[in-house]
This record gives C-alpha cells, sequence and structure tokens, in this order.
C-alpha cells in the first residue's frame, strides 16, 4: 500500500482549514448515529475530486479509487474513540457483541475479495431503496 | 436467535466491504428486526465497523494510495468532534436520535436510487483514475 506522505504543512492554508472540518463533521456524525462518517466522507471526497480545494492546493484529495481506502484510514481511530466513549459510558454491549465479531471479520474480508469479482452497480441500487424506505420508516414510526 | 445474527452480521459485513451501505444496514438489522434500542444499536454498530471495516481495509490497502497529511487533518478534526457526538448521542432523547438517523438514511438513500443517470453524466467526464 502506498502511503504518501504528505505533511500537513505542505497543504495550503484553506485546504487544512477545510479538512479539518470535514473530519470534524464525519466524527460528529459517526458519534451521533453511530455510523455515517465513512458515508459523508466518500460523498465529499468524490464531489471535491474536481474541484480544487484552495488555489495552490493539489486538485483532489483522493483519486477516485482511493476515496474509499481514505474515508475508512479517517474513521478507523474516529470510531475507536467513539467506541471507547460509549463503553465508559455503559452504551457499549461487549458481550452481545461476542458472537458478531468472527462473522465481522470474516465479512469484510469476503466483501473486499468479491468487490474485484461482482457488479455491485444494481445492488447498490437494490440497498439505497431500502436504506431510502427504512429511513422514511424510522421518521415516522414511534 | 444467535445463529440468524451471526449470518446477517457476515452478509453486512460483506456488504460494506463492498462499498455498500456499511453503516446504515446493520442499525436497521438491529432496530426493526431485532428490537434493539437505537443507542443499543449505535453501539454494537461501531464495533461491527471497527471490525468489518478493519479487515476488509487490509485487502484493500494493497491496492490503494492514501495521502498520510490529508487524513491526519480529517482525524486532528474528527476526535474532538466524535467527543461531541457521543455526549450528544447519550444526552438527547431517543426519539430525536432515530428521527436523525432516518433523515440521514433518506439522504444517503435517495441519490443512490436516483443517482444513475446523474452518474452517468459524471463518468463520462472523468478521467480514468
Amino acid at each position: 500500500m502506498a502511503i504518501e506522505r504528505t505533511a500537513p504543512s505542505t497543504l495550503a492554508r484553506r485546504s487544512t482549514l477545510i479538512l479539518i472540518l470535514l473530519g470534524g463533521a464525519a466524527g460528529l456524525l459517526n458519534g451521533l448515529l453511530g455510523a455515517g462518517g465513512g458515508i459523508l466522507l466518500v460523498y465529499t471526497m468524490r464531489l471535491w475530486a474536481y474541484r480544487r480545494l484552495s488555489p495552490d492546493s493539489e486538485p483532489r484529495l483522493a483519486a477516485q479509487r482511493d476515496v474509499y481506502a481514505t474515508a475508512l484510514s479517517v474513521m478507523l481511530p474516529v470510531s475507536v474513540f467513539s467506541a471507547i466513549y460509549y463503553a465508559r459510558a455503559g452504551a457499549l454491549d461487549l458481550v452481545a457483541f461476542s458472537p458478531l465479531l468472527l462473522p465481522s471479520v470474516v465479512g469484510g474480508v469476503l466483501g473486499a475479495y468479491l468487490l474485484d469479482k461482482l457488479r455491485v452497480d444494481w445492488l447498490k441500487r437494490l440497498f439505497a431503496l431500502i436504506v431510502l424506505i427504512s429511513g422514511v420508516l424510522m421518521i415516522v414510526r414511534d | 436467535m444467535m445463529a440468524v445474527d451471526m449470518i446477517v452480521t457476515l452478509i453486512v459485513a460483506a456488504l460494506s466491504g463492498m462499498g455498500i451501505g456499511s453503516g446504515g444496514l446493520m442499525v436497521l438489522y438491529l432496530t426493526l428486526l431485532r428490537g434493539n434500542s437505537q443507542l443499543e444499536a449505535q453501539g454494537l454498530n461501531l464495533l461491527f465497523f471497527l471490525f468489518a471495516a478493519a479487515s476488509s481495509m487490509i485487502v484493500h490497502l494493497s491496492r490503494r494510495h492514501i495521502r498520510l497529511g490529508a487524513v491526519l487533518l480529517m482525524i486532528a478534526g474528527g476526535l474532538p468532534a466524535a467527543y461531541l457526538g457521543t455526549r450528544l448521542a447519550l444526552a438527547l432523547p431517543e426519539v430525536w436520535i432515530r428521527r436523525t438517523f432516518g433523515v440521514f438514511l433518506v439522504v444517503v438513500g435517495l441519490p443512490g436510487v436516483l443517482g444513475s443517470r446523474f452518474n452517468e453524466k459524471r463518468k463520462k467526464k472523468t478521467k480514468k483514475y
């Protein structure tokens, strides 16, 4: 894996601020909802792929194919932090989670391999629909 | 039933490894189908995300390129914000959190359902990276 060691000081000042704020928005969302920070980052990075963050910055934050990996690199430490805080507040049930640990790991690896082998476009649309309907249900349900 | 939970977890983890809806699906399963409270579901989902995303990351990373400076800046912003968000999650009424989550899902789902025409146009403008 290539990690390009760009020091924060070499990024322009405005893009520095934007990145901090973007991370902040993702962190806030993730802390509040337990999810979604990664999605926010991926959407935003895809939008910004065609824009310069500031006149002297690189034209893009991450190449399209690297967007997902970049978002995960940010969200993993942030989620660890959120999880620790949830745990200290007693809102994390480790016993309930323990049977799910192995399926999570196996599934994650499996999905990563399948990504290159399956066409996922229609699957994404289907799940977007499920997500949409569930969202509406969550809003109106009491 | 534990077996059903494990199978669902496997499937959702695989989907998230493929880049499909990782965040919301687990919470949806836990709250709508399994009856956990919103907060319990969010906590379990956080743990789930950590393990599923970390394991899929290991596979993805060998083929990807990350700009460390940008990542560090985003993390710098993300950590204090996560603290704030978590405090809000614990302090606000569950109904509010659930509705906010619902709004979030609608915002995420809507472009996915409507979006293929938009994406086609954008793809034509894209250079192949």
